[in-house]
């Protein structure tokens, strides 16, 4: 707590790059996780992506003649980020890609960190995801090593063959320790554990988390793509592909999410709704990307709205009902 | 005006060492100013220069039949008259008078105070300038305005919900009994049923010696609530609830009963730069100076401040004079100030919001120049508790700019 000269005197300040380190925390053990199955390549993937998005960042203020942020650690993160929801496989180029996109195109034009009015990490990988399908959703047999890419043995993820109509064959153990073709970052467990991590450290909030996951929950339920049991297909939607990525990184993002705890509940429901649709009639088997770059534009309007609502309602109850007056 | 009364924040106590000490009596000081238009009030000066006055004698009278006089709060000369610019009240006209004697004259006998009219409390505290710490403004003027809107429980506060202040809870230790009966006289002048004194959830054991000494349970309610967010009784659904400051009630009552007039306010002296923080008993219109040199400095204070940490007005100069109303004193050593960080949307503004509106939604209009909404928004909802800033990770000034925004609009701005 340090005194200040405007009113009030006391404050809580935090530096903006402690924030920061406490979502690259929770992505170390994704990344670790992920080298048991594969080795070490999806370490690399993971520092080519941090290293190029601070790179490219660099260059970004490089060219408005300004010294680059670095220290703040959004970059990394948005590196950090798009490297979890590279295939193991992925050719190296492709973060560096998303990465130059998420900086360059929607970030920095926007005026850099607290502005953007997306998700930059969201954006990198729509982009991706639009212009290089294949080698995004290509995935190795966890089962097998990939220590030479010549002869990787690459298999259909859960995601797509649900897309497909067909039921994937996985137990649910398997499932939640992501022994399942996928993505770095799509272990269910440590997922759950980085959500609440970042509750506690207060970097995501619970109001936005909680309903997204809900509604992810509910319409794989009411909807269910495969056979079998209801639990193994909620199962099934939320750890296949990026739902709790999304949850953990993307969607609680506080810059882009709204403020008002009624509109970041919306925000969540609606978010969640549009992943499950877009996985339904997409031409993806992933596209909680565009889910999240939809809703961000949403978020300004839907605290607005939210937040008229919750003002106006109570004081006209207490109009009709002749509330306390306090001097 | 709390309309969320879950919200608010947390606050560190920092009421030790000084709420631990009795009150002390200032026993020299050198100069006072009393300000000539205090209350909203024109006064005109009724002294010669260089004449000799006694503690509590008028020295200024206004054309409004209604208005309290200024009361000299020390015995001395009168020796001039300054324009001060005042932290908590801006520029304010002053009569400088060299003080000679700091004591007050010696008591009348003691009245019965229990066949008092309503209409004669009102009068004695218009005669005696008792003046409510809480607002600055004259009791006499809050009472006979609350005959007319009606009251239904009437508190005494002490709560002092912020950091440092202390002085009520000094003024409860020595003079609880005196303050209640103080209490009794402002609830028969505006006919409130209901009346008691707030405090803060204190110490068991000094909780214990108050109710003690007042002999009943009812009469202290300890509140609850987080900061500023504070119930004052324990059912106010339909009531209307008036507080007066627990300084105002026992004046009111020593004028009453000994025809005292209300010329001295007990101020915390505290902050990080102050040696030994206390709760001083000095005249109106004291010198911050003299109450800083009679506490001892610790380290070189760089800001002074009018209040207490959340809401106090801070200012460089120490001859600043305490005036009414104000009862806490800070000396803060203070740091360098770093720059504002831009907003990371973390939402910790809107969730402490007790008037709840939208302060980062709100400062990011004005930032962005989209003036037309800003109204939208209700900025004037916004009592300036300061608690979006004081939660604000990136340190940013979003009551200052809040409050800024609401006069604007108040002023007829419209479109800020």
């Amino acid at each position: 707590m340090t005194a200040f000269r405007t009113t009030p005197h006391l404050r809580q300040t935090e530096a903006a790059s402690s924030r920061c380190w406490d979502v690259l925390i929770p992505l170390v053990p994704l990344a670790v996780y992920s080298c048991v199955y594969y080795g070490m390549r999806p370490l690399y993937v993971m520092l080519v992506a941090i290293a190029s998005a601070m790179g490219f960042e660099v260059l970004g203020y490089a060219l408005q003649m300004k010294r680059a942020p670095l220290s703040d650690g959004t970059a990394a993160v948005t590196g950090g980020v798009i490297g979890l929801a590279m295939s193991p496989i992925v050719p190296y180029w492709v973060p560096v890609v998303a990465c130059g996109v998420a900086i360059l195109a929607a970030k920095l034009p926007f005026g850099g960190r607290g502005r953007n009015l997306v998700n930059p990490a969201a954006a990198g990988l729509a982009f991706v995801t639009v212009c290089f399908p294949t080698q995004m959703f290509t995935y190795p047999d966890p089962e097998r090593s990939i220590a030479d890419l010549s002869q990787v043995v690459t298999q259909t993820s859960p995601a797509a063959l649900m897309q497909a109509g067909a039921t994937p064959s996985y137990s649910p153990m398997d499932i939640m320790l992501s022994n399942f073709p996928g993505p770095i970052g799509s272990v269910l467990i440590i997922l759950v554990a980085c959500i609440l991590y970042l509750f506690v450290r207060r970097a995501s909030s619970p109001w936005v988390v909680l309903p997204f996951i809900g509604t992810c929950a509910v319409y794989a339920a009411l909807f269910p793509r495969v056979s079998g049991s209801i639990g193994f297909g909620v199962l099934l939607e939320l750890c296949a592909g990026y739902v709790m990525l999304t949850a953990a990184f993307l969607l609680a993002d506080p810059v882009t999410a709204p403020r008002h705890w009624l509109a970041r509940c919306v925000y969540g429901v609606l978010a969640g709704i549009l992943v499950m649709l877009l996985r339904r009639i997409g031409k993806f088997e992933e596209g909680a990307c565009f889910a999240v770059l939809l809703c961000n534009l949403l978020s300004d309007m839907l605290d607005r709205n939210c937040w008229k609502l919750c003002y106006h309602l109570p004081r006209r109850f207490k109009k009709k009902q002749g509330g306390a007056v306090h001097e | 005006m709390a309309t969320f009364p879950l919200r608010g924040i947390r606050l560190p106590s920092l009421k030790a060492p000084a709420a631990g000490r009795a009150v002390e009596e200032a026993d020299a000081v050198s100069r006072v100013y009393l300000p000539l238009s205090f209350g909203g009030r024109e006064r005109r000066v009724t002294l010669h220069q260089y004449s000799s006055v006694l503690c509590g004698q008028a020295v200024a009278s206004s054309k409004d039949k209604k208005a309290p006089p200024l009361l000299s709060s020390v015995s001395g000369v009168y020796t001039a008259q300054k324009v001060v610019s005042h932290p908590v009240y801006g520029e304010t006209t002053c009569l400088v008078m060299d003080c000679m004697d700091v004591r007050r004259p010696a008591p009348a006998e003691r009245v019965d105070v229990s066949t008092l009219s309503a209409e004669r409390i009102i009068e004695i505290a218009r005669e005696r300038a008792v003046v409510d710490e809480l607002d600055g403004r004259y009791l006499a003027d809050k009472l006979s305005e609350w005959q007319q809107t009606g009251c239904d429980v009437l508190v005494g506060d002490a709560v002092e919900d912020q950091p440092y202040a202390s002085a009520a809870w000094a003024v409860l230790g020595e003079s609880v009994e005196a303050v209640y009966e103080g209490l009794e006289l402002a609830a028969r002048a505006v006919d409130a049923q209901d009346r008691h004194l707030a405090v803060q959830p204190l110490p068991a054991d000094h909780r214990r010696a108050l109710r003690q000494r007042l002999g009943d349970d009812e009469k202290l309610f300890i509140t609850r609530g987080k900061y500023p967010v504070v119930q004052y009784t324990a059912k106010p659904k339909g009531k209307t609830v008036r507080r007066i400051g627990v300084q105002a009630l026992l004046a009111l009552y020593r004028a009453a009963a000994f025809s005292e007039p209300h010329t001295a306010a007990v101020v915390t002296v505290a902050g990080d730069a102050v040696a030994a923080p206390r709760n001083l008993r000095v005249p109106f219109g004291t010198p911050a100076a003299e109450l800083l040199r009679r506490c001892g400095l610790a380290a070189d204070p760089t800001v002074l401040v009018f209040g207490d940490l959340m809401t106090g007005k801070a200012t460089e100069e120490d001859e600043m004079p305490i005036l009414p109303g104000v009862t806490c004193l800070l000396a803060l050593a203070d740091p360098p100030r770093p720059a504002p960080d831009v907003c990371a949307g973390c939402g910790r503004c809107v969730q402490v919001c007790h008037a709840g509106v939208l302060p980062a939604a709100i400062v990011q209009r004005l930032e962005k120049a989209q003036n037309d909404y800003v109204a939208a928004l209700h900025p004037e909802a916004c009592d300036n508790c300061g608690a979006c800033s004081a939660v604000c990770p990136a340190g940013r000034d979003l009551a200052v700019q809040i409050a800024t925004v609401a006069k604007v609009i108040a002023e007829g701005g419209g479109e800020v």
